[in-house]
């Protein structure tokens, strides 16, 4: 059967095809590419039955050289690199790596700066959290059937949310808005009458979905008691965001540990009470409407006065912070996303670690997925929320 | 607990100063790494931030962040290593920890004794050479260029 | 003999390009669900000659074997997935005495035939020699062979209280009441059909064999070009053949007050097909254990009890 020029099955990848038979499991790879994986992620399974015994991830498929890169920019040229670690929500990447700069500055953010970064953040959070619930519906329904559905009113709302970005900043992505110092770009005239109109529409879409998810009994079949989190393993492996939020744990660093003028809002942190995957999609989905009002409120106080405390880009001056270390972190739409800064006095970082919710969550993959089917391991994978640009960074 | 209460108890137990100023910074040596971890998370510090690792060319610095969340208190622990030498693993108390010390291994190159699975996470398995040492090159070819 | 031959052939070339064209309605039917339109551009601004242009996309596909498949079963497969598929419509009753082979045990024949596919679907899973194929063959023999018993029992009901397995008679009974109207009987008899029926058909919410976002296309993934086509051609062929048997056996056939026959079975048959396709563009997938618990601890005692019901009527 093997010619010269072709491997049979078993002869290409000794991983791939092997059928171990000790104790009657199947050794079957989910591969890198894959329908509806969140990114590049591999896992590798054992299987008895339906049932999963082991299953450990693979990444590092989108490694791209991020605090390697980082160390040879000056702290200008990071920003837009910045954004494209966690490219669902761009605004709170930037708006971390800023906090973190100013921290060590010790610069002061005016006023409506720090207004126009909470509005911003929170129009992100809503976007990113639409993209986790199609997705979710995708990884649930499959790309035939009714969970693109879902995918495609989810997305139909966050062109809603798009549109205000690209009037605000020019891009549909990758913003380049949150700078040292304060924002890039004035809100254009008309500006607050179109985000309040949209927040209408975006709250009426959002309650829709919150009925779909808490009536449809196949959704409910799918996701209660499913990949239930204890709290001491969430907290062990520092998961956190709607992760820990699930399970119980009323905790924000928005509310607990606020930056960015987060204290002079009102807004409620929901959790959930099992910590299984319903919990999980049902704190994310009220965190969208606690979104839409802290939007509301920002545009309420937005406050008249200079967006940056430093020179605008256009002028080169160079960021040249003193010596020492910081870590700050924000509250992104995954988690805890922190970055910690060591400078040696020079223009450019001595080394600049991101610390990714989305890694600590998918290290619980393993944990959770054990005992369950293997459809569920979608939707586990879909609860935890990865963005694997963040992962490999 | 108030974060002078913890430098305190620190200092009682293993002897060494802590810095405290928005949280406690304290240095550890090699060999007392794993039971400061275990006696931190024993004292309610469960919450585990991350593991990193800065190279300072003639010194390896570790170091990794705990915190109690509730009330808010946080510790970071860091330890001085030459470039070869190794250091124990805390995967066993902090299970965020297996990730991150694949991770610091794969970019820095240290070792971590006591690890269920230390290979690279990132980085191909088959990949010779560690990214995050200052002396890996960034703008050129570095051999075995893939 | 002559005129049955021009029938047959004219019977098989209209479902071949009934169910070419019902792959379109689908489109266009999710697309407005999911406020978008669908293909448009083939044959513009409907797109009717989308199914032609798919057809010949098809054709033109290079035809690839994996070197580790079992060759006959792999290329028989695809066959003896379509043939069952299509010899259900030669027992259906298309108006008033228009039917290709007016059958005394009607539904037997639907019954017995339709299940072959199943033996089709396991023979592409095996003949592929790929883990995915064969996960995917086991849970569609799982699921199909649960659902049989339901099916079964749930198309007893018509037979019983129309007193006979032909088809016609089963439609010239119902020309007062459709047996969809009796009181709880019908309604549940129906709910039992078409539940079980989508599972056998492996539609959504039950086609956990051919889930995407696991097991790529499931028992199909190895097939390319005509051969994909025919198992594509196959779940259609299913599908119409569906909600034909729905319409006659439930729904009254082709009687109806005003409108000539033919075309109130076309309508019955448009909209159970349109019912079907709405269940699947808004549901999610259920689990494979759930789906079988649904069948054994649900749906298997509510058949027993509607056919109890039903045999109670009767004597009544």
């Amino acid at each position: 059967m093997t010619s010269t020029m072709s491997l049979t099955a078993e002869e290409f990848h000794p991983l791939q095809t092997q059928v171990e038979q000790e104790g009657n499991t199947l050794l079957i790879n989910m591969g890198p590419q894959h329908p509806s994986t969140h990114g590049v992620l591999r896992i590798v399974l054992k299987l008895k039955g339906e049932e999963v015994v082991y299953a450990e991830p693979v990444i590092g498929y989108l490694h791209r050289g991020f605090e390697k890169l980082a160390e040879n920019l000056t702290y200008i040229q990071i920003v837009p690199l910045a954004d494209r670690m966690d490219y669902i929500s761009p605004v709170t990447n930037e708006l971390a790596y800023c906090l973190a700069v100013e921290k060590l500055m010790k610069i002061e953010v005016p006023k409506r700066a720090a207004y126009l970064r909470v509005l911003t953040s929170e129009l992100q959070r809503v976007a990113s959290h639409l993209v986790w619930l199609g997705t979710y519906g995708l990884d649930l329904g499959g790309a035939l059937g009714g969970g693109s559905t879902l995918f495609l009113y989810c997305f139909r709302e966050r062109e809603i949310i798009l549109d205000l970005f690209e009037e605000l900043t020019g891009a549909r992505m990758m913003y380049n808005f949150n700078q040292i110092g304060g924002v890039r770009y004035q809100p254009p005239d008309g500006f607050a009458l179109r985000v309040r109109g949209m927040i209408r529409k975006l709250d009426q879409a959002i309650s829709e979905y919150q009925q779909i998810l808490e009536e449809n009994y196949v959704f409910q079949v799918r996701t209660r008691n499913i990949g239930v989190l204890p709290l001491e393993l969430g907290k062990s492996v520092g998961a956190e965001g709607p992760v820990l939020r699930g399970s119980g744990f009323r905790y924000d660093l928005r509310k607990n540990e606020p930056y960015c003028r987060y204290e002079d809002f009102q807004f409620e942190i929901p959790t959930g009470e099992k910590g299984d995957c319903f919990d999980r999609a049902k704190v994310r989905i009220i965190e969208m409407k606690e979104s839409l009002k802290l939007v509301w409120q920002a545009l309420e106080g937005l406050p008249e006065g200079a967006i940056s405390s430093r020179p605008a880009v256009r002028v080169a001056q160079a960021v040249k912070p003193v010596e020492g270390e910081v870590y700050a972190r924000i509250e992104s739409p995954r988690g805890e996303l922190g970055v910690f800064l060591v400078s040696d006095g020079s223009a450019k970082p001595f080394r600049l670690k991101w610390r990714a919710p989305s890694f600590s969550n998918l290290a619980l993959l393993p944990h959770l997925v054990v005992g369950h089917k293997l459809a569920d391991i979608m939707a586990i994978l879909g609860s935890l929320d990865p963005v694997f640009g963040e992962v490999d960074r | 607990m108030t974060k002078s209460e913890l430098a305190g108890k620190i200092k009682e137990k293993f002897g060494c100063d802590c810095i405290v100023n928005q949280d406690v910074q304290v240095t550890v040596p090699a060999k007392d790494w794993k039971s400061m971890a275990q006696f931190l998370k024993d004292l309610g510090l469960d919450y585990f931030s991350f593991l990193t690792a800065v190279d300072k060319k003639e010194k390896m610095i570790v170091l990794a962040r705990f915190e109690n969340l509730e009330e808010k208190v946080a510790v970071q622990i860091y330890c001085e290593l030459l470039p070869t030498e190794k250091l124990t693993s805390i995967a066993g108390i902090y299970v965020g920890a297996d990730w991150m010390e694949r991770e610091v291994y794969d970019m820095f190159g240290i070792e971590f004794e006591g690890h269920p699975n230390l290979k690279r996470i990132l980085m191909p398995e088959d990949y010779q050479g560690f990214p995050l040492r200052k002396e890996f090159p960034l703008d050129q070819h570095y051999e075995p260029y893939r | 003999m002559i005129s049955s031959l021009i029938f047959s052939a004219i019977v098989l070339a209209g479902i071949l390009v009934a169910v070419m064209y019902l792959t379109l309605l689908e489109r266009k039917f999710a697309g407005r669900l999911q406020s978008r339109i669908g293909p448009q551009r083939a044959g513009w601004p409907i797109g009717y000659l989308q199914p032609i242009a798919d057809t010949v996309k098809l054709l033109m596909k290079e035809d690839v074997v994996p070197q580790v498949a079992d060759e006959k079963t792999f290329n028989l497969a695809p066959i003896v997935v379509l043939l069952p598929a299509l010899l259900v419509f030669v027992v259906i009753p298309y108006g008033d005495n228009l039917i290709l082979a007016d059958l005394n045990i009607g539904v037997l024949f639907i019954l017995a035939v339709s299940s072959l596919s199943l033996l089709g679907i396991f023979m592409a899973a095996w003949g592929s020699k790929n883990k995915y194929s064969v996960l995917s063959g086991m849970r569609a023999v799982n699921q199909m062979i649960s659902y049989e018993v339901p099916l079964v029992l749930s198309c007893l009901v018509p037979v019983i209280l129309a007193g006979s397995m032909k088809l016609s008679d089963i439609v010239t009974f119902q020309e007062k009441v459709w047996f969809v109207f009796y009181p709880v009987l019908g309604q549940l008899a129906f709910l039992v059909f078409l539940i079980s029926a989508l599972a056998e058909s492996n539609r959504m919410p039950f086609d956990i064999t051919e889930a995407e976002s696991e097991l790529v296309a499931g028992f199909m993934v190895e097939y390319s070009g005509m051969k994909f086509a025919f198992f594509f051609l196959t779940e259609y062929a299913h599908m119409l053949g569906i909600s034909f048997i729905a319409a006659i056996l439930f729904l009254g056939g082709w009687g109806g007050p005003l409108l000539p026959p033919g075309v109130w079975l076309a309508l019955k048959v448009l909209f159970m097909f349109l019912f079907i396709l709405w269940i699947r563009w808004s549901l999610v997938r259920v689990r494979l254990d759930q789906i079988l618990a649904f069948s054994w601890k649900v749906l298997f005692p509510i058949s027993l009890v509607v056919l109890l019901l039903a045999g109670i009527w009767k004597v009544w």
